[in-house]
């Protein structure tokens, strides 16, 4: 049984050749962590775990409407809360991860976390219509704006 | 000289500068008398989308979303020896989470010797 552990312990993340894409992967990973140390205020210097391995936000602006898509692997629309107030988004959850019955753990890089994540959104929205749905692990919100928020195009006469 | 240095490195940044983010996705390995199951997380990513490719000894994960700048290409490599029967791995998706059962060769299964009284 012995020589199975060896095997497995091959296992290795994604080839990459050469000095110059070695250097490119080493700033992106650098990014990354940045980007990481000011989305969270808390962090400080040493990039808690938990809050590395937990889920990935993107907010952005569609014009009529402001989306929010989070990666929420695992978790089903039950397990994901989403409450608007005023202009505070937020979005709570939680993931377990427990080794399936009768199996024994060789390796668990799926993180369990617990999070809650508030985001001060740039416009106001009308609640009402907001749009929640979680597909294939990922929660895509939308929040159509109020009229008043919402871009309108300005006809130029000539004078 | 010069020309082979700007040829090497236009060739490593084409390899490297394809749009999109590239993700390693985590994976938690289970092992049972029968198989070995490998978890992966794959948000986004549907059948469609999901390549599980075997090259003995290596087992790849490749799933991508998303077109052009925005595609997220998720891969992940193993090397799987012969305790692993190649004709018994099959798979599952669901809430952007992969399963990859791995059955384990019969030489490895546990078996029960019956014992009859003589």
């Amino acid at each position: 049984m012995l020589s199975l552990w060896n095997d497995w312990s091959g296992l290795r993340r994604r080839d990459f050749t050469g000095e110059f894409s070695r250097a490119l992967r080493v700033l992106d990973e650098l990014r990354d962590e940045m980007d990481r140390a000011f989305a969270w205020p808390d962090a400080g210097v040493g990039f808690p775990r938990a809050f590395v391995d937990g889920p990935r936000f993107e907010l952005s602006d569609q014009g009529g409407a402001l989306t929010l898509r989070a990666e929420l692997p695992g978790l089903s629309e039950k397990e994901v809360d989403v409450s608007i107030d005023a202009r505070t988004l937020t979005v709570r959850g939680e993931r377990k991860v427990e080794a399936p019955e009768g199996y024994s753990v060789h390796r668990q890089e799926r993180a369990a976390y617990r999070f809650e994540r508030a985001f001060e959104l740039p416009a106001n929205v009308d609640a009402d219509k907001a749009r929640a749905a979680m597909k294939n692990g990922v929660l895509t919100l939308t929040l159509p704006k109020v009229p008043e928020a919402r871009p309108r195009q300005i006809a130029v006469t000539a004078a | 000289m010069a020309k082979d240095i700007a040829r090497t490195t236009a060739g490593e940044a084409s390899e490297t500068t394809r749009p999109g983010r590239e993700v390693t996705p985590p994976v938690d390995i289970y092992e049972n008398e029968q198989e070995l199951l490998l978890v992966a997380d794959l948000p986004g990513i549907d059948a469609g989308g999901l390549d599980i490719k075997l090259e003995p000894p290596e087992l790849r994960i490749e799933g991508r979303r998303g077109s052009n700048d925005s595609t997220v290409t998720f891969t992940r490599a193993f090397r799987i020896g012969e305790a692993i029967d190649p004709d018994g791995i099959s798979a599952e998706l669901g809430s952007g989470v992969l399963k990859v059962h791995l059955k384990k060769s019969r030489a490895l299964q546990p078996r029960k010797v019956e014992v009859r009284a003589n």
